[in-house]
This record gives structure tokens, C-alpha cells and sequence, in this order.
């Protein structure tokens, strides 16, 4: 064993590069253990405690940084500082090629003379005011931060429809405009479909359901989760539907929303029953009556809405492939699962993914829990603790704060998936992984590890573990979708077809002796 | 050179700006540049960080462009801070501020459920790794820094449960052990101290010789850790702290609100790497020994 030490003479560097650089210091090959720390004397108390200790490190000064490995190479030595040393000059990422670093909205545009979107991802506390400030140049904006205030929105949105501009956010992940994907959006052709979503992850199922089904989509418009409140009142759903009616390409418009405000749900059917386009409504929980009387076509699940849409847009039913569910395989891993095994656990990075399967498994099941449950009777009393059956969307605010979204780095689910995967009670998790742009370039890769270990583990204990995945994505996104489908039937993950598919399957399979 | 408007300035730093003063630049990071003045730590930060103790908040996105490097000199006076050669900073567009913690009322029967909520947040969705719940990726340094500074904490606040003025000496011993510890630029042990010192400022508190007790603390901090560290210890022994921690102290003293505590509590974690979280378990902490001590007061008195 070989520890070695180097100071770092008056070297300051900001705690989160501090904390990243000492993490992926201990990522190099060879370094059994690496630190990297300010040079107090309690942080020398702690290295030598570790067995760490040596000259160099006890001549540090308080404003020193110190740097300290061990490895069983020592002829690794000086690589591995030399590796050390070069995360210290790559820990800034700059500009890629090509790309021009405006300082503000303000310069951005005065540069930029045709620009007319502005994509604004600020701490939230800032987020408003730089929407405004774009508003104010006239530039239709994009808001991908959260934790905006409600009466925020609403200012930015009577502001933007004042105006004749669309103002997508806060909170908005998704959009796809002239073929353009912004945020978490997949590759999808560009078609005669357009989409008003309240919802991204919806959103970005419907898209790909409609580009499998051979269509495509001419515009894609986010609107943020609370447009449909009872505060905001639908006012970005009826801007963009009214955009998409003007809109010569567009020949079938869908909506999409969570539960919308009975009141906004409304005035937005009034809307629908004036436009006109065909329009599919897809509002999670939404009302079939009211949606068929507005002469809308409505649908319970999103494959249902993009097969509707597709038919609209000129697609012959019998042709398309739709996928139906897989009986047999219902009855084949209820055939695996003990009686002791009686609950789903679905652990989503996509909310509305999360939220279709839930709806789903409520259908039929009482006590479906979840963190994005509206019946306050069934929401978690600690998210961290599954109650019978879970549904948990780990791209809500509460497991997102100050982290990346579960999209940008699925590694948040790990730690919770291998302790469901223990619970002799669970017969099933499922798993969304999403593809696309912005989304993690491997996100089944990431879980992978995992999924063998809890496999294994299960194996051993004479148990079976089902787990459902579903990656979201098409062929033509930067992942490599049959590549990512793939790792996990190697891997012993059951496939599911849709989003649909995946909260039917869930629950169908701890269903017993009443398949469908 | 690079010409600015200024968009916020702290009170104590207006006061430096009376006459013509050469200063250094002490360290230089993405968002902010530190400088010394007159062997005071002053903070030129960007437009996203908020106002704070020190603080010079200006109108850019960030420091990249402009390549100031450690150890140049600058001036400032009355109207302008100026890098020499690289960043001027126009004054007169700044508007005062200056950090105003409340005053608590022990009584409020809403600040115990704030208090409690608060540290559920922490222990389960903050950043600092010694303090959450469940740990599955901890290197043999993690276990034995979070075993020291879990500890050393607890030790801290027995030793102030103790009671008395007779245990002070104690408490600084313990708070000592402290000072220092933890890997970040402002170390965890810095930070949880920062919180105590911000909890116990916004009581008139008597259960123990406070003043004693912040000018110990400030002086072992001076020579035991580093200058930035010290200089945010320094001013939460005064009261005063950035413009995210006051507004979340004042959450938990305002009606029971779990969203708004949860809100302004993300907005204090997402400080630094840790450094948000631990500061806040400090103020958590720092309060639960005040109301204790408060609750202790009343029995007393109506035995």
C-alpha cells in the first residue's frame, strides 16, 4: 500500500468543484482511496485516523489544499496526480465549438436579430424576471425552472397573451417546435399532429406513440404542470390551441393534461367544442361525456389518444400495429409470483408515466399510494416508505431539490430500487427510462448493476423478482433504443411496449384470476 | 476592461468605500471574487447570488470572461471598485442592503413543528453526506469525517444541554473540534457553527454567556481555518448572513406552512455542496437548544 501526498499552495476552489474533484479522483484506476481538502488541522486529524497521515499533509496550511491517495501501485503514482491535476484544469466546461456565450436575454437578442424563443433554465428565485425581460423583447419563452410562484405565472402569463406570445413554463420540460426538440424531447418526424401538453413526460409519449404509428407531429407546446389549475385558469392551453388552429400543418390537434381544475377543464372544453380541428382530449381522470359532448374525442390512456389521433390524421385501424397486452405473459409471471408477493412498486422518472400506471392500477386496486397522489387519503406519509402499492415520481419537487432531474441522472432511483427489490411483499417494480434529448445518454446502463444484483439477490432468497421496463424514446433519438431494450432482456427485465402497456401489465400481473 | 453596474452592495461594505483603497484579490471563483481589504475578506459576486454580509452583488452572469487571477490589485472609492485592467464597477446604480434577522418568539407553538420538519428534509434530501438517513457509497475518509463530525455535533449540543455558564468552557472545547472539519471550501464543522451562531442571534437567550462564547469561537476560527471560512463565522456571530438563510430563519418563526419551510429550506441546501444543509442543521439545532432552554425557563418559573 502506497500513500502519497501533494499540497496545493493558498488554492481555493468552490465546495460542489471541491466535492466533484475528490469524487472523481477516487474514480481513477488505481487510486484505492483519494481526498482532496482544505488543510486544517481537523481535516489532517481525520486523514490520519484513516491511516493517511504523512509529512506533507501535517506541514499544510489552513488555506492549503491537500491532495491525498492511496494505491497498492505505486508505480501509479505519478499518473495518478498527473490525472488529479488534469480534473483540475477540465473541471470548467467550456463552450462547445461553434457555440457563442451570450451574457443576458438582453444581449442575446439584440445579437440575435430573428431570434423569437427564449429557453430560460434559472434558479427559480431569478426565473420570472428573466421571463419577463424576454416577453418584454417580444421573444416567445420556454421555462424550464421550477419552484416559480404561482401568482408569478400567472403575471407571465397574462403578460405573454397580452402580447400574442406563447409563454410555456414554469416548469415546462418539453417541446418540440418546427421539428426542433427543446429540453426532454425525443426525435420524432415531423407530421400533421399537434400537441397542447400540460404534462412533458406525456407528452413525449404521445410523440413517439404517433411517430411509431408512422405520423408524425408539426408542433409541440408545453404549457407547465399548474396551467390547468384553478389560479392559472388554462390560459397557455387555450393560447396554444388557438396557435395550433391557425396553424395551416396542423390538421389534428391532442391535449394533454394530469387532472385538470373541473372549472379550467371547462373552458377549455368550450374551446375544443369551437375549434375547427379534430381534438383529442386526454386528460388523466378526465370526463368522457363532456369531452364526446364538446364533440371531442376522447381518450382514458395515451396509446388510446395517439391511436385516435393517428386514425384522425388518416391512418387505417386495421393496419397499424397497436400492441394489445400480452395475456399470456400475465398469466406466466403470475404463475412465478408466491402469494406473499402482492405489490407493485413503480418508480418513475417521467411524472405522467408514473401517473398513467397509477391511474391504471387504481382502476382496480384500492390502496394505490404515491407522492403525486391527489386523494390525500392515499398520498405517502413518508416518501421514502412504500405503503402496499407505490407509485413514485422521483421528478417532483421533493426528490429534485437541489439535484438533477431523475431524466438528467436516473441514478437518483438506485438506493430506493434495491430496497423494494428486498421487500419479499413486492411482485413487481416497474421502471421507466427515457431517451432523448437531454435526457442521460445511457439511463438503463446506469440501473443496470442494480437490477442484476436484485435479481441475484432475489434468486438466492427462492423468490421471483418481476421487473417491468419501458424505455421512451424511437429510433431516431441519440440513444440507441434496441440497444438499451436490449441490456434489460439480458438482464431478465420484462419489456413493456408503451406507457400504457406498462401500468395494464403492472397491475394485471398481481392481479389474481381476473385477467383482461 | 469590462464596465459594470453594480446591483447591490452590503451596508459594511459601503462603509469601506469612504476613501480611495487599494485591495487585493484573495480568490477567484465562477460566480464570485474574494478580496482583501485592509485584511478583510469583501465578496464581488454575480447576479444570481444573493445578497449577503460583505457582499458586492453585480450585474454579470458569472467571472469567466473577465480572467482576473489571484493576487491582482484593484482600488476602490467612492463611486467605483476597479480591477486594474480587467473589471470596472459602477456604484451608484447599487442599492443598500443590509442583513436584519428577527427576533424570535420561543412561544410560538408553530416553530417546534417547523423546527421538526425542517430536519426531516435534512436528514432525508440534503446534501451533506454525514447527515442523510441512508448512505450506500461512503469511502473509509467519508465514514470516519462523518463519524467525527456526528460526534462532535452531538457532543456540542450535550455539552450546551448541560445548561449553565459554568459549562462554557466545555462548549467552546467542543465547538474547538469543530472548527475546520469537513472537506469543503467552507468546512462542515465551519458551517454547522455558522447555523448555531445564526440561531442563537436571533434570541436574547441568557441560559449562557453568549458574548463570551462568540468572541472564543471567532478567535480559535481565526487560526484554524481558512480566511473564507472564517470571514462567514465572523459575520453569523454578529447576526448577520446571506439574504436565503435570513428569509429561511424567518419561515420557520412565520405561521405553520410545511410548503414554505420546505421551499425556502431547497433554497438554503442548494448553497455550495453541503455547506446550505449543514448551515441549516446548525440553526436547527441552535433553536431546539434555545426552546428547550426556553421550556425549561417556564417550568421553572410556574414551580
Amino acid at each position: 500500500m502506497t500513500i502519497q501526498a501533494k499540497i496545493k499552495k493558498n488554492t481555493y476552489f468552490d465546495s460542489v468543484s471541491l466535492m466533484s474533484l475528490s469524487t472523481r479522483a477516487n474514480l481513477i484506476e488505481d487510486v484505492k482511496q483519494a481526498m482532496i481538502g482544505m488543510g486544517t488541522d481537523m481535516n489532517k486529524e481525520v486523514i490520519r485516523n484513516v491511516g493517511m497521515g504523512s509529512k506533507e499533509i501535517e506541514a499544510a496550511g489552513t488555506g492549503d489544499l491537500m491532495i491525498t491517495i492511496e494505491t497498492d501501485n505505486p508505480d501509479a503514482v505519478d499518473t495518478i496526480f498527473e490525472e488529479i491535476d488534469l480534473l483540475f484544469t477540465t473541471k470548467v466546461k467550456k463552450p462547445q465549438k461553434g457555440a457563442t456565450v451570450y451574457k443576458s436575454i438582453n444581449q442575446a437578442s439584440q445579437e440575435i436579430e430573428e431570434s423569437n424563443v427564449a429557453i430560460i433554465s434559472v434558479n427559480g428565485s431569478f426565473a420570472a424576471r428573466e421571463a419577463q425581460e424576454a416577453l418584454d423583447k417580444d421573444l416567445h419563452v420556454m421555462l424550464f425552472s421550477d419552484n416559480v410562484s404561482i401568482e408569478e405565472e400567472l403575471a407571465l402569463k397574462k403578460s405573454a397573451h397580452e402580447k400574442g406570445l406563447l409563454m410555456m413554463g414554469p416548469d415546462c420540460g418539453t417541446a418540440i417546435i418546427n421539428n426542433i426538440g427543446l429540453c426532454f424531447a425525443n426525435k420524432v418526424r415531423k407530421g400533421t399532429i399537434g400537441i397542447v401538453a400540460a404534462s412533458g413526460t406525456g407528452a413525449q409519449e404521445l410523440s413517439v406513440r404517433i411517430h411509431e404509428f408512422g405520423y408524425g407531429i408539426s408542433q409541440l407546446i408545453g404549457t407547465g404542470g399548474r396551467d390547468l389549475s384553478e389560479a392559472i385558469g388554462g390560459i397557455m392551453m387555450l393560447d396554444g390551441l388557438a396557435a395550433l388552429e391557425e396553424d395551416e400543418e396542423t390538421k389534428v390537434i391532442m391535449l394533454i393534461s394530469k387532472p385538470p381544475a373541473k372549472s379550467v377543464e371547462i373552458k377549455v372544453l368550450e374551446a375544443v367544442k369551437n375549434s375547427k380541428k379534430p381534438v383529442v382530449v386526454y386528460f388523466l381522470g378526465g370526463d368522457e361525456e363532456a369531452v364526446t359532448k364538446a364533440g371531442g374525442h376522447y381518450a382514458k390512456r395515451s396509446k388510446e389518444a395517439a391511436i385516435k389521433a393517428v386514425i384522425l390524421a388518416g391512418a387505417k385501424e386495421e393496419e397499424l400495429d397497436t400492441h394489445p397486452l400480452n395475456i399470456p405473459l400475465v398469466e406466466e409471471v403470475r404463475a412465478k409470483l408466491s402469494d406473499e408477493q402482492k405489490y407493485i412498486r413503480g418508480l418513475f422518472c417521467g411524472g405522467t408515466l408514473c401517473d398513467e400506471a397509477m391511474y391504471a392500477a387504481m382502476e382496480k386496486l384500492d390502496n394505490v399510494y404515491s407522492n403525486i397522489q391527489t386523494n390525500p387519503e392515499f398520498k405517502l406519509v413518508d416518501n421514502n416508505k412504500s405503503q402496499e402499492h407505490t407509485f413514485i415520481d422521483f421528478g417532483s419537487d421533493e426528490f429534485t431539490s437541489g439535484k438533477p432531474h431523475p431524466m438528467i441522472d436516473p441514478s437518483t432511483r438506485i438506493d430506493r430500487f434495491l430496497k423494494e427489490a428486498a421487500d419479499p411483499e413486492v411482485a413487481v417494480i416497474a421502471m421507466d427510462f427515457v431517451l432523448g434529448y437531454g435526457s442521460h445518454e445511457d439511463p438503463v446502463g446506469v440501473m443496470l448493476p442494480a437490477i442484476k444484483e436484485a435479481k441475484e439477490q432475489a434468486e438466492k432468497d427462492g423468490r421471483h423478482l418481476e421487473i417491468l421496463g419501458y424505455v421512451l424514446g424511437t429510433e431516431l433519438d441519440v440513444q440507441d433504443i434496441k440497444e438499451q431494450t436490449q441490456k434489460l432482456m439480458d438482464a431478465g427485465v420484462t419489456i413493456s411496449s408503451s406507457s400504457q402497456n406498462t401500468g395494464l401489465l403492472a397491475r394485471e400481473f398481481v392481479l389474481k384470476g381476473d385477467s383482461k | 476592461m469590462k464596465q459594470v453596474n453594480a446591483l447591490s452592495i452590503d451596508k459594511q461594505f459601503k462603509e469601506k468605500m469612504r476613501s480611495k483603497t487599494v485591495f487585493t484579490v484573495h480568490s477567484v471563483f465562477e460566480r464570485t471574487i474574494n478580496i482583501l481589504i485592509e485584511n478583510d475578506l469583501f465578496t464581488l459576486a454575480c447576479d444570481q447570488i444573493d445578497s449577503a454580509p460583505a457582499t458586492l452583488v453585480i450585474d454579470i452572469p458569472d467571472f469567466n470572461e473577465c480572467q482576473i487571477k489571484a493576487n491582482t490589485q484593484g482600488f476602490l472609492s467612492l463611486t467605483t471598485v476597479e480591477i486594474t485592467g480587467y473589471l470596472a464597477i459602477n456604484l451608484t446604480t447599487a442599492s443598500i442592503w443590509e442583513c436584519q434577522l428577527i427576533d424570535f418568539s420561543l412561544h410560538h407553538h408553530h416553530l417546534g413543528k417547523n423546527i421538526s420538519l425542517a430536519m426531516q428534509e435534512i436528514t432525508s434530501k440534503g446534501n451533506a453526506k454525514w447527515l442523510r438517513k441512508e448512505n450506500s457509497t461512503l469511502t473509509a475518509f467519508d465514514k470516519e469525517m462523518t463519524r467525527m463530525l456526528t460526534e462532535r455535533t452531538t457532543n456540542l449540543i450535550e455539552s450546551f444541554q448541560k445548561n449553565t455558564n459554568d459549562t462554557i468552557e466545555e462548549t467552546i472545547q467542543c465547538a474547538k473540534k469543530l472548527i475546520g472539519l469537513g472537506q469543503g471550501l467552507t468546512p462542515s464543522g465551519d458551517d454547522f457553527l455558522v447555523g448555531l451562531l445564526l440561531a442563537f442571534s436571533t434570541s436574547n437567550t441568557t441560559f449562557f454567556n453568549q458574548e463570551k462564547w462568540r468572541e472564543q469561537i471567532v478567535k480559535e476560527a481565526k487560526s484554524h481555518t481558512n480566511i473564507i471560512s472564517y470571514s462567514a463565522i465572523k459575520y453569523a456571530a454578529s447576526g448577520q448572513t446571506r439574504e436565503t438563510i435570513a428569509l429561511f430563519i424567518e419561515t420557520l418563526d412565520a405561521k405553520e406552512n410545511d410548503e414554505q419551510v420546505k421551499l425556502a429550506l431547497a433554497n438554503v441546501m442548494k448553497i455550495g455542496s453541503s455547506s446550505g444543509t449543514e448551515m441549516a442543521w446548525g440553526i436547527l439545532n441552535g433553536l431546539t437548544l434555545l426552546l428547550k432552554q426556553e421550556e425549561q425557563n417556564d417550568n421553572t418559573s410556574k414551580n
